[in-house]
């Protein structure tokens, strides 16, 4: 595209276009450089949020660590046949945008149903390592969030860049060299009238 | 009989491992097919599988006394214990989510083919009324909880358990010292259902099937105000202070055979956490702290 600058006719209307394509470039680079302050502005929230992983961690042993224990006190035939009592949740896959960016996340669309488990042991175990997981689970959406906004500004930033470095100068160069040729063929065509005129 | 029996008895304790053996067990440095009753357990065997050969090993210890004729019914009624408890999963199994769990290798009452063909509560209930549980066609239950249905199973068990041993032609001191046994054993049980359930529920149970089961108020107070696993762990630790007291008072009378069944279970017991505790990984030092050493 930028390639067929060099061989524009140096006209008016060719000046005029030079203009327009420029102001319209210039004007996306501004559109894009918000829109990349925005999504910036955005991670630095998610960030914020992404510092809980290590106590969602933390927890997460903590109740697995509490179930292990309970498995072994209370042995494998009791704990199996306890599990199966628990209604398993469900957990669904769906697109959510965040700025404009679509992102897969985990959704909890059943909690699970712990009312046939009457023992309290088990009951609290279960409940601690659900709770544990759910915390798991909105880190691991908020984690894949950020690695796709992070992707998506990585692809406006490159883009702003090419309008910056590249493209922007190219327009501004071909408008200035169109610029000079049109003013020299003025200036041409002036002498030449001049000329034309005295004789 | 009864006297060969004991001696039967002796000679089968005599196999049970020590507390080194749980030790080097624990620390990996012996294995337990290394030691000769557990042999045929394979290292490339399944947890699944490793267990079912450990209850195995428990259920061919018990297996010749229940030979003996004047102490088949009661050894039987030992391991008709591995049933109920099968019988409990399988409640757990029908009225949960279908996940598959595990069973102990032994079946008498029912059977673990047919008990894994029944697929309803009422079947359940229909099939032990054939059985020396004499279980109610349909029980009077006062709440909607699988655990109330699993408290009126081992109610019903204690039952089939002290009728049994008042059956017994043998001395009434051995008799009284049987009951006690099972009375301390019933009182843990019956402590952790009220845990679970409350105590309305319970009595409701034991007044309706089984009004002869007596608690001992003297453990009751111990093990209260604890959670479910602290009754069960500290109510194992007290039956077998009370089993080893017994090793003294009755070492040639058959409250020995009671005695030892106790014993052989904890050391299956035992095994399971090894076994389960190596399996995840556990520290040494927590696998350590569940077993009962005796």
């Amino acid at each position: 595209m930028y390639s067929e600058l060099r061989f524009l006719p140096a006209s008016r209307g060719t000046l005029q276009l030079l203009r327009r394509r420029l102001e319209l470039v210039q004007r996306g680079k501004d559109i894009l450089q918000m829109r990349r302050d925005q999504l910036a502005k955005e991670l630095l929230t998610m960030l914020e949020e992404l510092r809980k992983r290590s106590e969602a961690e933390s927890a997460f042993l903590e109740a697995s660590r509490r179930i292990t224990a309970l498995r072994v006190t209370r042995g494998e035939h009791d704990f199996r046949s306890i599990v199966s009592l628990v209604k398993p949740p469900k957990v669904a896959g769906v697109i959510v945008s965040y700025q404009g960016v679509p992102v897969p996340q985990a959704r909890i669309i059943e909690e699970p149903d712990l009312s046939k488990v009457t023992d309290p042991d088990y009951r609290s175990a279960i409940e601690e390592l659900w709770s544990a997981v759910k915390s798991l689970i909105e880190v691991a959406n908020m984690e894949v969030a950020v690695e796709k906004i992070s992707e998506q500004l990585s692809y406006v930033n490159r883009i702003v860049n090419s309008l910056e470095k590249n493209v922007i100068p190219l327009l501004q160069d071909t408008l200035r060299r169109v610029e000079e040729r049109v003013l020299e063929e003025e200036l041409e065509d002036f002498v030449r009238v001049k000329l034309l005129k005295g004789v | 009989m009864e006297t060969y029996a004991v001696v039967r008895a002796h000679g089968i304790k005599s196999r049970l491992l020590s507390k080194q053996d749980y030790q080097a067990l624990v620390a990996g440095t012996k294995q337990i097919w290394e030691f000769p009753d557990y042999a045929y357990i394979s290292e490339q065997d399944p947890l699944e599988k490793k267990l079912e050969k450990v209850y195995k090993v428990y259920i061919d210890r018990i297996a010749p006394l229940t030979k003996i004729p004047k102490v088949s019914d009661l050894t039987f009624t030992f391991l008709d214990r591995l049933e109920v408890e099968n019988i409990k999963f399988h409640l757990r199994f029908i009225a949960g989510y279908q996940r598959p769990v595990l069973y102990y290798p032994y079946g008498r009452l029912l059977g673990l083919e047919k008990l894994r063909s029944l697929g309803s509560e009422v079947s359940i209930w229909e099939a032990l009324s054939d059985t020396p549980l004499k279980a109610p066609k349909t029980p009077g239950f006062t709440t909607g909880l699988i655990a109330e249905r699993e408290a009126l199973l081992e109610i019903l068990y204690y039952r089939y358990l002290t009728s049994i041993i008042t059956n017994l032609k043998w001395r009434k001191d051995i008799i009284a010292a049987l009951m006690d046994l099972v009375s301390s054993d019933f009182t843990v049980r019956y402590v952790y259902w009220v845990k679970l359930l409350s105590e309305n529920t319970v009595h409701y149970l034991i007044e309706s099937y089984a009004p002869e089961l007596k608690v001992q108020s003297e453990l009751l107070e111990s093990l209260e105000g604890t959670s479910t696993t602290e009754i069960l762990q500290k109510g194992t630790r007290m039956l077998v202070s009370r089993v080893l007291k017994g090793i003294r008072t009755h070492p040639l009378d058959p409250a020995y055979i009671y005695i030892l069944n106790h014993l052989l279970l904890i050391e299956a017991q035992n095994l399971e956490k090894i076994l389960l505790g190596k399996e995840l990984r556990i520290p040494e030092k927590v696998i350590l702290s569940n077993l009962i050493l005796l």
